[in-house]
């Protein structure tokens, strides 16, 4: 009797014709594994996507205990990010469609989609210290300018949290703003922004500084296009110095960069390392004119990349960063560095300067992956290092910047005057 | 020490993995794998481990050199185990060039005059079975049945073989020079020489428009590949054929092998109302609704928001008879239109049991060797959830004699069509004619 009971069981097995349903945490938990495993390039030695799964199937079993066929992405995503989170690269990262959404917005020169009043700040025990409050956003509108203190939020003291809670109401909110003791109170309305973290020039005397925020670019617009007509407009009216502003800068599009080096070099360049045979290219920017040569293949212009005019600048130059400028921004910076075209002040950066790659998805639960697929070379072969290190290293002070002395760019104006 | 005896299992263990040939496998067979959704009852995942073991066999002696040349003919031959015609593997030239067809560019790269022909049993003359639109041979005025019998006046009937004859043709054409073939056509058996300049054409098809003798308009859709532009022009020549005062209306799906789905519902539009097309991926998490509601067209997420709008502007309606020409190369896109008009009870679908591949769609995946990897991604129904079925069949089965074809210039499947159409416009007012009488009166 248990005899014919144990055979049947191979029988139906094998007659089980279409695969036996996983659950929605062990399809996505497969196809991330994939992503990441197959696509990963970056420094540390990870193995395959099959040695992936091998080591983090048994976190995800775990994580669905109890649950069966209904263990979700929510399950899945904690493992994710785990694995994530071993290998340590600010690059590689879960990102969200609607992150996606609004980097699509920068590269058309405006602001995210969701309304907000328009600043960067930094918590301090003081309040928000505002690093930046952007051009035409209900913030700068009402007057606040960086180096502002956001004290309170609706009568309770502010924190980033609770800015971003305001943010999500569309109610005007009461803001307390301290400028060097004095005080005022304004009422702000979250607001979706139009055109907005556009690159930004301020010519003091003979000094110009730029702010760069993003490097993205659309068709209709170009960061580099903006960064070059600027600094021409900085040489007209009559600066003898430069000082480029990356401090907080998002990424954005590698090619933006290069091409921004190229404003300030006569010719730059770098390679992308693929993991993959014949993937692998080289891309350079000579007099605004944008190269690229594919492994195995004839160098050729990319068109729609090049800037419409050469514009080469040969002023002095410093440029400003810190723990948060990342990638793109972090490559910009270090062209001009190991060029020898600009000595760097500030915080060593995020560590995202030797890696690119695209957003791989979309994932089963609508996120993409972003992975470092490509390892960043100079066009000598030399490997970019993960982070940059500043030649003058001297960090961010909010509340010195508070009481009006930013000592970042002090740093730089000593190192523009003394000639470099 | 248990350190670095898990450190060197893990080098061993990506050694043995490292070959271009293994990273364009391991591509290939997690994308089939994970996204196929067609219907073959083939177990995918098995499929992958048996030409993982082959895989290791080809690369035995190569090791980390296997190449990506010596994956491809494997990965090819595991998909052919699959047997459904919307996965297959395309090389990179291949990509380039289906690239190139829905952008609606496809230079031919080599002297054409723009006819495809084949061999007449009994002689080594040719039968023309298509001509390009746009090409020498059609502005010289070829038509689809017309049968060449000399090329520069060298008969090809003097030649030892249909490869000779067929080669000789070839040589004319790439010689650069004016070409005139000889051609006999019609019923009438009207012998004609045509005079043409081969140069290089677009290979890419639109749709054309013709007229038979009784008021009847033939639209002939040979693919829907290039994009934004075969719908369109479907309706445009609708709209044509209503100006003309037709009466009647052929829709020749016959050959077409397919090519955007936004484009065979557009198409769809111009004889049907609210064409919609519903399409459904493995899992569920992109399903989306197309459809199109007079001149305005939607594509709908599963939550019921508007992921995109299109408007046809160009938009006209066929509503007299008409009848649907398929065939055994009737595939995907002219599945799908011909599916539509036949559920949707307008026209009457007659020839061949179509290829078979009208209920999925195929999505191209990208690989690291530059050539692509096409899987059938989603599952496609109607409005009310009832599949899009895999193959059409005829309403009416007609099979084209290409010896009466070439012999007598007589289509049996067109005048099988005209009859049909004959008797719908007539059926209310005149009873219905000797079958034989209308077949011969109706091609003239």
């Amino acid at each position: 009797m248990p005899f014919w009971k144990y055979a049947l069981t191979p029988i139906l097995a094998m007659g089980l014709f279409s695969p036996v349903l996983a659950s929605p945490a062990q399809n996505l938990f497969d196809q991330a594994t994939f992503i990441i495993g197959f696509n990963y390039n970056g420094p540390i030695k990870l193995g395959s996507f099959r040695d992936l799964r091998k080591k983090y199937q048994p976190q995800l079993d775990q994580a669905c205990t109890g649950l069966g066929e209904q263990c979700g992405y929510v399950q899945a995503k904690g493992v994710i990010q785990n694995i994530l989170q071993t290998i340590n690269d600010p690059f590689t990262l879960l990102v969200s469609s609607a992150e996606l959404e609004d980097d699509d917005r920068f590269g058309s020169g405006l602001g995210p989609v969701a309304p907000r009043i328009g600043v960067w700040a930094k918590e301090t025990s003081k309040g928000l210290v505002v690093t930046e409050a952007f051009l035409s956003e209900p913030a700068y509108k009402a007057g606040i300018r960086r180096g502002d203190v956001i004290a309170q939020i609706a009568g309770q003291p502010a924190t980033l949290a609770r800015l971003k809670e305001a943010e999500a109401s569309p109610k005007a909110v009461s803001v307390q703003v301290l400028r060097q003791g004095e005080s005022r109170e304004l009422s702000l309305t979250p607001q979706a922004a139009d055109e907005s973290m556009q690159p930004k020039l301020e010519v003091v005397g003979t000094t110009a500084i730029l702010r760069v925020y993003h490097f993205y670019s659309s068709r209709e617009f170009s960061t580099a296009r903006q960064i070059q007509q600027l600094v021409a407009q900085a040489e007209q009216k009559g600066a003898k110095g430069l000082v480029l502003d990356l401090r907080d800068a998002l990424t954005g599009f590698d090619t933006e960069a290069l091409l921004a080096a190229g404003v300030f070099m006569p010719k730059v360049g770098f390679i992308y390392q693929s993991r993959f045979q014949g993937q692998s290219s080289s891309q350079r920017v000579e007099n605004g004119r944008y190269f690229e040569k594919p492994e195995n293949q004839e160098e050729r212009e990319a068109r729609n990349q090049s800037l419409p005019k050469a514009f080469l600048s040969k002023l002095p130059l410093v440029v400003l960063v810190n723990h948060n400028t990342i990638n793109s921004a972090e490559m910009l910076a270090y062209f001009l560095q190991s060029g020898g075209r600009a000595k760097v002040v500030g915080e060593p950066t995020a560590g995202a300067l030797g890696v690119s790659g695209g957003a791989e998805g979309p994932l089963l639960s609508g996120d993409f992956l972003a992975v470092s697929s490509l390892r960043l070379q100079q066009l000598d072969g030399t490997l970019f290092p993960m982070r940059l290190t500043p030649d003058v290293q001297i960090s961010d002070d909010p509340e010195a910047l508070a009481a009006g002395h930013d000592l970042v760019l002090d740093r730089a104006l000593e190192l523009l005057k003394g000639g470099l | 020490m248990r350190k670095l005896l898990i450190t060197l299992a893990l080098m061993v263990g990506s050694f043995s993995l490292a070959s271009p040939a293994q990273d364009l496998f391991d591509q290939a067979s997690f994308y089939l794998e994970f996204y196929y959704n067609g219907f073959s009852t083939v177990n995918v995942k098995d499929l992958g481990s048996r030409y993982q073991q082959k895989l290791e066999q080809t690369c035995a002696s190569a090791g980390e050199n296997c190449t990506y040349d010596q994956a491809v003919p494997l990965i090819e031959s595991m998909i052919e185990e699959i047997g459904d015609g919307h996965t297959y593997y395309q090389s990179p030239v291949d990509l380039s060039r289906s690239d190139q067809s829905r952008q609606g560019e496809q230079p031919s790269k080599v002297l054409r005059v723009g006819l495809s022909h084949q061999a007449v049993s009994g002689s080594h003359d040719r039968l023309v079975m298509d001509v390009v639109e746009d090409s020498p041979a059609s502005e010289a005025g070829i038509l689809y049945g017309d049968r060449i019998v000399a090329v520069n006046g060298r008969l090809l009937e003097s030649f030892s073989s249909d490869a000779d004859a067929q080669k000789f043709l070839s040589e004319q054409v790439q010689s650069g020079n004016p070409v005139t073939f000889t051609i006999v056509r019609g019923t009438e058996r009207q012998k004609l020489d045509i005079r043409m300049v081969p140069r290089e054409i677009n290979e890419v098809r639109l749709p054309s428009l013709r007229y038979l003798p009784g008021d009847v308009a033939v639209i002939h859709i040979p693919e829907f590949f290039p994009e934004g532009v075969v719908g369109e022009r479907v309706h445009r020549l609708v709209s044509q054929a209503k100006e003309h005062g037709s009466k009647s209306m052929i829709l020749d799906l016959r050959g077409n092998p397919g090519g955007s789905a936004m484009e065979a519902l557009i198409s769809m539009a111009a004889f049907m109302d609210n064409p919609t097309v519903i399409f459904t991926d493995r899992y569920s998490s992109q399903r989306t609704e197309y459809i199109i509601i007079g001149s305005k067209g939607s594509i709908r997420n599963a939550k019921g928001d508007t992921l995109t709008r299109f408007n046809l502007p160009f938009a006209s309606r066929w509503t007299s008879p008409l009848a649907i020409l398929v065939d055994e190369g009737s595939a995907s896109g002219a599945e799908y239109l011909a599916s539509a008009l036949q559920q949707a009870g307008i026209g009457k679908v007659i020839g061949q049991p179509t290829f078979g591949i009208g209920n999925t769609t195929t999505r191209t995946f990208d690989l690291i060797n530059g050539g692509g990897l096409n899987i059938s991604f989603n599952r496609a129904f109607f409005a009310g959830g009832k599949p899009y079925p895999e193959q059409v069949k005829p309403d009416i089965l007609s099979k084209l004699d290409l010896d009466i074809l070439a012999n007598q210039g007589r289509d049996v499947v067109i005048e099988q069509a005209l009859q049909i159409l004959k008797g719908q416009s007539m059926a209310n007012t005149v009873a219905p004619l000797q079958p034989n009488a209308l077949m011969f009166s109706a091609i003239n």
